[in-house]
C-alpha cells in the first residue's frame, strides 16, 4: 500500500510542479462557469429541444456529469505520458528492481490519472455549485443530488479515459502521435455507441455500450419531459446545444434516481479497468524494453537517396541546406505504409470528386502529422537543445528552417489538389493555400507555446473529423470562402504567439 | 603568502587579489561581477570575477557549486542576472553570435538522433553551426578521426555505446574549430584508453584556444589543466595554478598504516583522502596540518589531496 501511495504521490508532485498543467486545469474549471448561462443568455449547453431546464442541484450535477464526456477527451491528453516518462527516463529500471508488482504499478498509474481527472471534476462541480447559488431558480440545495450523477455517470467515463491513457502508453506505437490521433477516433466511437444504445424508455436498461452514461441521461430526460407534456419525439436532447435558445421555455428536473439496472451498467464500466490492467501488466516488461520507447526515431533506417537528389538544388543556401537535411532525416523515418498512403491520397486528390479530393488532402497531412506537431519540439525531445542553441543565430535560423520544412511538406502533400483546383476552382485553391500556411504556423505556435505535440494533434484530428461531417475547418472545398477567411484571419494570431513563444521555448530547451 | 592561504574562507576579497595576481594581459574571456539567480530566487552564482586566456582551465567544485550554470552562461544558453561576460571585449549578452561563431560546447547531458549515423548527425550539426558544405564534409571527417570514430561513422547512433556517444559529443564540439571550447564532464563513460586519448587531444587543442574543462575527476584536471578554478556555493574559492595549490599542500599530507578496525573512528576524526586495504592493515592518506600520529609519514600531495585540503579549509568536504 505504501508503494502504491508513493507512486501516486510522485506522479501528483511531478504533475503539479509543471505550471502548464495547473494553468490548463484552471482554464478547464473556469470554463465550466460558461456552461451555466443565465436564462437570458443566448445559448445552452445541455437541454431538450427549445426547452431550458431550470437550475436545480440535480440538474447542475447532471450537466457536470455530461461535461465529463468532454473531459474524457481533453483529459486523456492531460494525463497520458507518465508511463512513457518512466520508461524513457529509465525510472522504470529502478522500479523494476524492487518487489513492486507489475499490476500494482499499472493500477497506481491508473489511479493517479483518475485522481487528477477527479480533481478537475470536483473543481467543475464547485464552479457549478457557485453557478447554482447565483442563477438557481430555486433556493433548495441538495449536495447528494449534485454529486450522484458525477459519481455514477461521470466517474466511469473518467476511469475508462485513465485506462486508455495507461494502455496507450504501454503500447510503443501508440505512445506518440498515432495514439493521440487514435484516441479521438475511439472517443467519437464511444459517443456514437452511446447514441446507438438509444435513450428511449422501452430499451434494455443495462446499457453496456454506453461509457459516458449519455443514453441513461437521455432516457430519463425524455421521461421527465414527457411527464411535463413535452413531446420527446419532436424535441431532441442535445449536448452543447448552442445558440438560438433565447425564447426557451422552462422545464424542471428536480431529482435523478437511477434504476438498479443502471447501477449495474455503471459499476461494470467503473470496474472494467481493473481486470484489463491486470492483463496488461503481463506485457509490461516487454513494452518497457521495446526500442520504440527509447526515442521517437526508428534506428537503422536507410537514407532516401532519391530525396537527396531531389533536394540537391537547396544545398546552395545555408538555411535551405539545413532545411533539406531536416526534411531528409524526418522523411526517412516514415514507413513504407505512410508513403503508400500518401500515394493513394495523391491519386484521390487528382481523380476523386472535389469533396473527396479535399478530404484526401487532410489524409495526406495526417500521414505527416508527427512532423507538424513535433516540429517545435525536436531539440527538447532528443536532448540536442544545448548543442543546437549555442550555435550562431540558432533560434531564428531554426525557426526559418522549420517553417520552410512545414510549408514545403504542406504543399507537397496537397500538390495534386493544388494543381487541380488552381485550374478548376480558384477559391478552393486559395483556401488550400491558407490551410497550408495555417497548419505550419499553428503547429509551430502551439508546439512552442505548450511544449507538447498534443494540443495541435487534438485540434488537427478534431478538424479532420469535422471535415468528414462536412464542416469546413480543414476542408477547403466545403466552404472555401469562410475557410480562407478564418485561416487567414487567424494567421496573425499564430505569428504573434510564435514571436512570443519560439524564442522562449528555445531558451527553456537550451537551459533544460 | 600562498594563493591557497589567501583563499581560506571567509576571504572573498582575497580571491580577487589572487585573481589579479595572475597574468591577465592576453585575456580572451572575462567575467565581471557575474551572478545568476534562478526564477525562485536561489542564487547559483555570485559576484564572479575572472580573466581567462588561452590554455586549459580546470573547473572544480562539489555538486551544486555552479559549474554547469557557469558553463551555460558562458555558452550563451542563459543570461546573467547581474554582471557580464565579455568575449574579445564584447558583452556576450549583447552580441551572443560573436562568441557562438567560435564556440564548441559539450554539455554534461546531451541527446542524439538515434536513426542517424554519426556522420549524418555531425553533418547536420555542422549545417546548424553554419558551416558550408565543403567545410562541413572536411571537418566532419577530421573530427570523426580525432575522436576515433571514423571506422564506425556510418553506423546508426542507436547502436552506439555510452562512451561512443560521448565521443560523438566531443566531435560535435570541435566541428567549427572553436577558439573557445567548453566541455562539461567530458570523460564520463569513456574507458581509460579513451580518457587518455581525450586528455592528449585537449592538450593538443589548447595551444591556441581556451578550453574550459569541468569535471569531478581531479586527475583529469591534474593531467591537462594549466589553470585551476574552484567554485563552491556559487562563489569563486580558488583561481590559480594547480602546482601552486599542490605546493601549498606540501607538509599537510600523510601516509599512515592503521589496523582495519580503527578505520571508522579515524574517518570521523581526520580528513582522509584515500584508504587502501593491505595485509598489515589499512594505508590511509590523511590531510592534516600536523602528523596525525608518530607512525604517519609525510607524503607528496596530489592535486586531489590539495583540492580536498582547500575544501576542508573552506569548511566543505
Amino acid at each position: 500500500m505504501r508503494r502504491f501511495h508513493a507512486i501516486v504521490l510522485a506522479d501528483a508532485r511531478q504533475r503539479w510542479r509543471a505550471p502548464r498543467l495547473g494553468a490548463c486545469l484552471l482554464a478547464l474549471v473556469a470554463a465550466t462557469w460558461f456552461c451555466f448561462p443565465s436564462a437570458e443568455a443566448g445559448y445552452r449547453v445541455l437541454g431538450i429541444g427549445h426547452y431550458r431546464v431550470a437550475y436545480s442541484s440535480a440538474w447542475v450535477g447532471m450537466v457536470v456529469a455530461m461535461l465529463m464526456s468532454l473531459l474524457s477527451l481533453v483529459g486523456f491528453y492531460l494525463v497520458r505520458g507518465t508511463l512513457t516518462r518512466d520508461i524513457e527516463s529509465r525510472c522504470w529500471q529502478l522500479l523494476v528492481a524492487t518487489p513492486l508488482s507489475r499490476s500494482g504499478y499499472l493500477l497506481a498509474k491508473w489511479l493517479s490519472h483518475l485522481l487528477l481527472l477527479g480533481a478537475v471534476a470536483l473543481g467543475m462541480l464547485v464552479v457549478a455549485g457557485i453557478a447554482l447559488s447565483v442563477r438557481a431558480d430555486t433556493a433548495a440545495f441538495d449536495p447528494m443530488q449534485m454529486l450522484l450523477p458525477l459519481l455514477l455517470l461521470g466517474l466511469p467515463a473518467l476511469g475508462i479515459c485513465a485506462l486508455c491513457a495507461v494502455l496507450f502508453d504501454l503500447v510503443p506505437v501508440l505512445r506518440r502521435t498515432l495514439g493521440n490521433a487514435l484516441y479521438v477516433v475511439l472517443w467519437v466511437g464511444m459517443l456514437a455507441s452511446a447514441s446507438i444504445s438509444g435513450g428511449n424508455e422501452g430499451q434494455p436498461v443495462v446499457r453496456l455500450g454506453d461509457v459516458h452514461g449519455i443514453s441513461v441521461f437521455k432516457r430519463d430526460l425524455n421521461r421527465v419531459a414527457a411527464e411535463q407534456g413535452v413531446d420527446a419525439n419532436a424535441e431532441r436532447v442535445c449536448l452543447l446545444c448552442g445558440s438560438g435558445a433565447t425564447a426557451a421555455e422552462p422545464m424542471t428536473w428536480k431529482q435523478w434516481s437511477p434504476a438498479p439496472a443502471d447501477l449495474l451498467g455503471r459499476v461494470f464500466w467503473l470496474l472494467l479497468p481493473l481486470p484489463l490492467l491486470a492483463l496488461a501488466a503481463r506485457g509490461l516488461d516487454r513494452a518497457a524494453a521495446s526500442p520504440a520507447s527509447q526515442a521517437p526515431n526508428r534506428p537503422g533506417v536507410r537514407p532516401l537517396r532519391w530525396l537527396q537528389s531531389m533536394l540537391w538544388p537547396l544545398q546552395r543556401q545555408s538555411d535551405c541546406a539545413l532545411a533539406s537535411l531536416e526534411l531528409q532525416h524526418a522523411l526517412r523515418e516514415r514507413s513504407l505504409l505512410a508513403w503508400g498512403a500518401l500515394l493513394v491520397a495523391w491519386i484521390a486528390q487528382l481523380v476523386a470528386s472535389p469533396a473527396v479530393a479535399s478530404i484526401s488532402v487532410i489524409g495526406a497531412w495526417a500521414v505527416f502529422l508527427p512532423m507538424f506537431s513535433r516540429a517545435a519540439l525536436r531539440e527538447r525531445e532528443f536532448g540536442t537543445a544545448a548543442v543546437v542553441f549555442s550555435s550562431v543565430s540558432a533560434t531564428s535560423r531554426l525557426f526559418r528552417v522549420r517553417a520552410m520544412v512545414l510549408l514545403l511538406l504542406g504543399f507537397v502533400c496537397a500538390a495534386p489538389a493544388l494543381a487541380r483546383f488552381a485550374v478548376t476552382d480558384p477559391w478552393v485553391f486559395l483556401a488550400l493555400l491558407s490551410l497550408v500556411a495555417s497548419l505550419a504556423a499553428w503547429a509551430l505556435a502551439l508546439g512552442s507555446l505548450t511544449g507538447s505535440a498534443r494540443p495541435f494533434e487534438l485540434l488537427f484530428v478534431v478538424g479532420g473529423l469535422l471535415a468528414l461531417n462536412g464542416v469546413g475547418a480543414l476542408d477547403a472545398s466545403a466552404a472555401p470562402g469562410s475557410t480562407l477567411l478564418v485561416h487567414t484571419a487567424l494567421l496573425p494570431l499564430a505569428l504573434l504567439l510564435l514571436a512570443f513563444a519560439w524564442p522562449r521555448s528555445s531558451r527553456v530547451a537550451g537551459c533544460a | 603568502m600562498s594563493n591557497a592561504e589567501l583563499l581560506d574562507p571567509p576571504a572573498p576579497a582575497a580571491v580577487t587579489q589572487a585573481s589579479l595576481a595572475l597574468p591577465a594581459a592576453s585575456s580572451w574571456l572575462s567575467l565581471e561581477r557575474l551572478s545568476f539567480r534562478y526564477r525562485g530566487g536561489r542564487e547559483a552564482l555570485s559576484g564572479l570575477n575572472l580573466e581567462l586566456a588561452p590554455g586549459i582551465v580546470g573547473l572544480l567544485g562539489p555538486n551544486g557549486a555552479g559549474k554547469s550554470t557557469l558553463m551555460r552562461l558562458i555558452a550563451t544558453l542563459a543570461r546573467p542576472s547581474e554582471g557580464r561576460i565579455c568575449w574579445d571585449g564584447v558583452d556576450t549578452a549583447k552580441d551572443p553570435n560573436l562568441l557562438r561563431r567560435t564556440l564548441g560546447y559539450l554539455p554534461q547531458e546531451f541527446g542524439v538522433y538515434p536513426a542517424l549515423s554519426a556522420r549524418e548527425f555531425l553533418s547536420y550539426l555542422a549545417a546548424v553551426k553554419g558551416l558550408s558544405r565543403a567545410q562541413s564534409s572536411m571537418r566532419v571527417d577530421h573530427c570523426l578521426a580525432q575522436v576515433g570514430l571514423d571506422e564506425v561513422a556510418e553506423r546508426p547512433l542507436a547502436e552506439f555505446s555510452g562512451g561512443m556517444r560521448q565521443r560523438v559529443g566531443i566531435a560535435q564540439a570541435l566541428l567549427n574549430d572553436p577558439r573557445l571550447l567548453i566541455v562539461d564532464e567530458p570523460t564520463v563513460g569513456l574507458d581509460p584508453e579513451e580518457r587518455l586519448r581525450f586528455r592528449s587531444l585537449l592538450t593538443e587543442l589548447a595551444s591556441d584556444r581556451l578550453v574550459i574543462l569541468s569535471t569531478h575527476i581531479v586527475s583529469d584536471v591534474e593531467a591537462s589543466a594549466s589553470l585551476l578554478v574552484v567554485l563552491e556555493g556559487g562563489r569563486l574559492r580558488y583561481h590559480g595554478h594547480a602546482e601552486t595549490l599542490m605546493a601549498d599542500a606540501q607538509g599537510h599530507v600523510w601516509d599512515w598504516v592503521v589496523p582495519a578496525k580503527h578505520l571508522p573512528k579515524l574517518r570521523a576524526e581526520h580528513r582522509i583522502s584515500a584508504a587502501l586495504h593491505r595485509v598489515d592493515g589499512v594505508q590511509l592518506r590523511v590531510i592534516a596540518d600536523s602528523a596525525p600520529s608518530a607512525d604517519a609519514v609525510p607524503a607528496q600531495p596530489t592535486l586531489e589531496d590539495a583540492y580536498l585540503r582547500l575544501r576542508s579549509n573552506m569548511g566543505g568536504a
